[in-house]
């Protein structure tokens, strides 16, 4: 990338967006999920007493061309433990619900403008795989609430215990 | 420059068409007023004063030409607090009562005359380079540095924290022709976890601030592979806006790598990561106080793993001599870096920058972004042409970025470019000493002679063991293991010591003391060395001069228990202060470091290194100003001559004789007790530096004689706490006598003589074998035999008449002891002793 301004400022418009893969890695149901269950024990401290359980897993949104075979290696190989976790793939959409019943999904990106230095070291890996490397590799963690919540309480979720608005994005589904 | 490039550069020296439609048109400088001028400052966010602007504006006229924003930039940078520490180096006229005292540099005058005086030997490097260092053995030396991350910490706690480990890290790396990382140190001043109060938004609660930077430090000392071994927690409400993070690192290099040197011609080679928009105006940030409008562009996250590889490389090409000279790419970025060596270059300084070669994370940064940009992760290195294929080879090994910026001058000029736009020409002469000096007035008005009304604490007697239970429970003495155990202390194997001692692994050390000869590959090599803290900020709001002394005798005393060697022990300061623009708060600074002085002259403890951090204030809605409490970090580090004779504080064994070392006078001013009674108690305590140092001097000798099985500094809470965690760690207990305490006449009642917190005194445990021995080698040192360790796990206090004044299971108080922190980060279920 070195010395791209100049080069950039000459060529007209940018080339159109790779295509963005995303990726989503969960503890197996069954295996602890320890983030989870440490999540859990905040929630009191927060006066939120109706959730029962905390699952969070890891999504890495990797832009690039790839086949799904290869989009499914890099997840096998690189990103998922196979005994104790498993994954979803899923092209430039949220992948669909791990869980069954209700729950509230939160998901939490670094904001643009903020270096991921768990996506650049990644990008690199995937580069070790043998495959092409991606032009950007980000990550994010989506929680998910198994209970009753209100929207109050989601929000204060959201900025008390989940995010900082000044570094992170975060996107709210409930189901 | 010509005129072609003045237009160009009159549209913000932006190369690209990017957007940068926020920041406003680049104007005239010549022609603005003060006013206009201080506009532009907040508009363009540099933190300049107006002082300051006038003199650059002054300078550019009498060039004939307009500045460019670029040059404003580095200008803005290189003066800011962070980087020049105008404060401290200024002119101070101090008043104290009636007299006033004139400092021409507060610094030289202050922390650096002792070491100047005291003209140690092992002093191989002070207060010039990254870090200070000195003399480990013949062929080897240490490298120390403490540094602060306040302002990041604040805003994003989990990065600020990350960022912080990481810059100092750095600082080692670029300390002579850089050491290796063997320990990690950290140090935090917090509101309490379970505050409940107001605070404003956008301001994170203090659990949050406190956990988050908790596991910055623990990712980013983890994943390096460098122990984190020593550090304290202070808590304080003051602290609710303005978290204090002290982060340190100790590094050990051949001594034949402790000077630099820079020859016109070298090369400049970045190395380490990429440049991107992270972090722009770091350094002029933190000039600046926290309001509610803060701007976030600050924040950065930390790649540890990239800094691992950086340093694997780095060290390789140290031990093949292919660079002469580094530094580290801190606050201000590369403008800061190579301005700061471009001065070291021949006999005028200079360099001469391309900017076209950097490696860029993003294609859309503006030559002037990349200049200050402060990504982490980099360093700048001064490498003789022949080197650099030599040098490529081994970071391309590591898979870390190369690239060559240019070549260091001796015009005396500091040129920069980018393509065919030339963004900075500036004077180096001008760039570093140019900036305003102006004299700032200090006062102190000193703490009242008059003790209040006599305190009856003789009342409080059946409520003994209640006080006991609270002090042990007060966040500032509570176990600190819920931190301590998310760090790695163990990694590189060297932790003789470790920060948690006993028989169950979980009592509060005074000190570890490492062991570097897995690093340096000499294990038939015996010597390690310690490293203590001193730190007390409720001294401070008595007296500042008071806290100075006080810390450098907790941190010396607490490298002495460990069987450090306090003869060639040194000094690093960290000040952390409010808002020094008013008159009163610069008065305490100026009153601590005295004490400073004071403190290193009468113990002949140099001071090596140190760093400042101030404005570290928050202005509420209403404008008023909030200042924290003045805080003063002293951290000490010693050899440890023979690592197999160090000694931990935990009671070893049953019937054995334990003797209070030290003068036990009436000391309650700050205390603990004084919390809990929630009254004045009189002044902070003086300590006596004549007395201190001999009894520093004489127990150390005699705990490396093997004479003593295990010695406990006192502080908080005084001689029953101190009695109470060394028989919690060794589940050995103690049955003391109050009547065989020596203790000055005023010291008339029990709770007095418990909970009485004078300086420089400890608890110590001899061999019944070796309690004569112990003796004569005390001879001098004021000490009184108060009582034997017991096997009965209860700790147990005979009264001045003879009667049972205390008898509390160890069970007990351990779960007071150990409770308070998981409650409070955890929530109620953790709240259960463990190991109890």
């Amino acid at each position: 990338m070195r010395a791209a301004a100049p080069a950039r400022r000459n060529s007209g418009k940018p080339a159109p967006e790779p295509p963005k893969n995303l990726i989503e890695v969960v503890p197996k149901i069954g295996v602890t999920d320890v983030p989870g269950e440490a999540a859990l024990r905040q929630l009191p401290l927060l006066d939120i007493k109706t959730v029962r359980e905390v699952r969070i897993s890891t999504i890495y949104e990797v832009t690039g061309k790839y086949s799904s075979s290869h989009i499914n290696q890099i997840a096998r190989e690189l990103l998922a433990d196979p005994i104790t976790q498993e994954y979803k793939v899923e092209r430039s959409a949220t992948p669909n619900a791990f869980l069954m019943g209700p729950h509230v999904r939160v998901e939490v990106w670094l904001k643009k403008t903020v270096s991921d230095p768990i996506g650049e070291s990644t990008q690199r890996a995937i580069t070790s795989l043998g495959l092409a490397e991606p032009v950007r590799v980000r990550t994010g963690r989506a929680f998910h609430f198994i209970g009753r919540l209100s929207k109050p309480q989601i929000e204060k979720l959201v900025l008390k215990l989940l995010s900082n608005p000044v570094i992170h994005l975060t996107k709210v589904t409930q189901r | 420059m010509t005129t072609a490039t003045k237009v160009k550069l009159a549209g913000n020296g932006t190369s690209n068409n990017s957007a940068k439609a926020h920041a406003p048109v680049w104007p005239t400088w010549s022609t603005l007023s003060p006013r206009a001028l201080a506009d532009l400052d907040a508009a363009y966010g540099w933190s300049l004063d107006a002082d300051e602007l006038k003199t650059v504006q002054a300078h550019f006229i009498g060039l004939k030409r307009e500045p460019v924003r670029a040059e404003i930039e580095t200008l803005a940078q290189t003066w800011s607090e962070h980087c020049s520490h105008k404060t401290f180096r200024s002119a101070v006229k101090y008043k104290e009562g009636r007299s006033t005292k004139r400092f021409k540099n507060l610094l030289k005058e202050t922390i650096m005359e002792p070491t100047k005086k005291l003209k140690k030997k092992w002093c191989l490097s002070v207060f010039e380079d990254n870090a200070g260092i000195i003399a480990f053995d013949k062929k080897w030396a240490l490298a120390y540095k403490v540094e602060t991350h306040n302002h990041p910490c604040a805003v994003e706690p989990y990065g600020g924290a990350e960022t912080g480990v990481g810059g100092v890290i750095r600082d080692i790396l670029g300390a002579g022709l850089g050491a290796k990382p063997v320990m990690n140190t950290d140090v935090f001043c917090f509101c309490p976890p379970d505050y409940k109060g107001y605070l404003p938004e956008g301001i994170l609660h203090p659990r949050r601030t406190m956990s988050s930077v908790v596991e910055g430090v623990r990712d980013y000392g983890n994943r390096m592979g460098i122990p984190t071994a020593a550090g304290a927690i202070w808590f304080d409400e003051a602290y609710k806006m303005n978290p204090l993070v002290f982060v340190g690192t100790i590094g050990i290099m051949p001594r034949s790598a402790v000077k630099k040197s820079i020859h016109p011609g070298d090369l400049i080679v970045a190395v380490g990561g990429k440049t991107g928009r992270d972090g722009l105006h770091g350094a002029t940030f933190s000039s600046a106080a926290i309001d509610d409008t803060t701007s976030t562009s600050a924040v950065q996250v930390g790649h540890a793993i990239e800094e691992k590889r950086l340093l694997d490389a780095l060290l390789k090409a140290r031990d093949k001599n292919l660079y002469r000279g580094l530094t580290d790419c801190g606050a201000g970025g590369f403008s800061s870096a190579i301005g700061e060596m471009a001065s070291l270059s021949g006999r005028k300084g200079g360099a001469c920058v391309r900017l076209d070669a950097a490696a860029l994370k993003t294609s859309d940064l503006s030559p002037w972004e990349i200049w200050v940009s402060e990504s982490q992760e980099r360093m700048v290195l001064a490498v003789p042409k022949k080197n650099l294929r030599a040098l490529q080879g081994i970071f391309a090994g590591e898979g870390s970025e190369v690239s060559v910026l240019g070549e260091f001058t001796n015009t005396g000029c500091l040129e920069v470019s980018f393509g065919d736009e030339t963004l900075v020409n500036l004077d180096l002469k001008f760039l570093h000493d140019g900036n305003p000096q102006r004299e700032r007035n200090a006062s102190f008005t000193p703490p009242p002679k008059n003790l209040p009304k006599k305190v009856k604490r003789s009342e409080d007697r059946s409520k003994i063991t209640e006080i006991l239970h609270w002090s042990l429970a007060n966040l500032n003495t509570c176990s600190r293991e819920w931190v301590i155990r998310q760090y790695d202390h163990e990694v590189q194997g060297g932790t003789v010591i470790k920060p948690l001692q006993g028989l169950h692994h979980d009592g509060p050390g005074d000190a570890p003391v490492l062991w570097p000869g897995i690093v340096t590959g000499e294990v038939e090599n015996f010597k390690g060395f310690t490293v203590g803290h001193g730190l007390n900020p409720s001294y401070g709001k008595l007296d500042p001069y008071a806290m100075a002394l006080i810390a450098v005798d907790e941190a010396l005393g607490n490298l002495v228990c460990v069987g450090g060697d306090p003869t060639k022990a040194a000094l690093l300061d960290n000040f952390c202060w409010g808002d020094v623009n008013d008159p009163e708060q610069l008065g305490g600074l100026v009153r601590a470091a005295l004490g400073c002085k004071d403190a290193a002259l009468g113990f002949q403890t140099p001071f090596i290194s140190g760093k400042d951090s101030l404005h570290n204030v928050y202005t509420d809605a209403k404008g008023k100003k909030h200042s924290i409490p003045g805080t003063l970090l002293i951290s000490a580090i010693a050899p440890v001559d023979d690592i197999r004779k160090a000694v931990t504080m935990d009671f070893k064994a049953p019937n054995n004789p334990v003797f209070l070392v030290g003068p036990t006078n009436e000391d309650f001013g700050g205390s603990l007790y004084e919390q809990w009674k929630g009254t004045p108690q009189g002044a902070a305590p003086q300590v006596n530096i004549k007395t201190a140092k001999k009894t520093l001097w004489t127990l150390s000798a005699a705990i490396r004689k093997g004479l003593v099985f295990s010695a406990h500094n006192l502080s908080e809470g005084g001689l029953a706490v101190a009695a109470a965690e060394m028989a919690i760690a060794g589940d050995v207990s103690i049955d003391i006598d109050l009547d065989d305490v020596t203790r000055s006449k005023n010291l008339l009642d029990n709770v007095s003589i418990l909970f009485t917190e004078s300086p420089s005194r400890f608890l110590v445990e001899v061999k019944a074998e070796k309690e004569k021995a112990f003796l004569k080698a005390m001879r001098g040192a004021p000490l009184c035999r108060i009582g034997q360790t017991i096997a009965n796990p209860v700790l147990r206090v005979t009264g001045l008449d003879g009667t049972r004044l205390l008898e509390e299971s160890l069970h007990d108080l351990k779960k007071s002891w150990q409770g308070t922190l998981p409650r409070m980060l955890e929530g109620e279920s953790n709240d259960k002793g463990r190991n109890a």
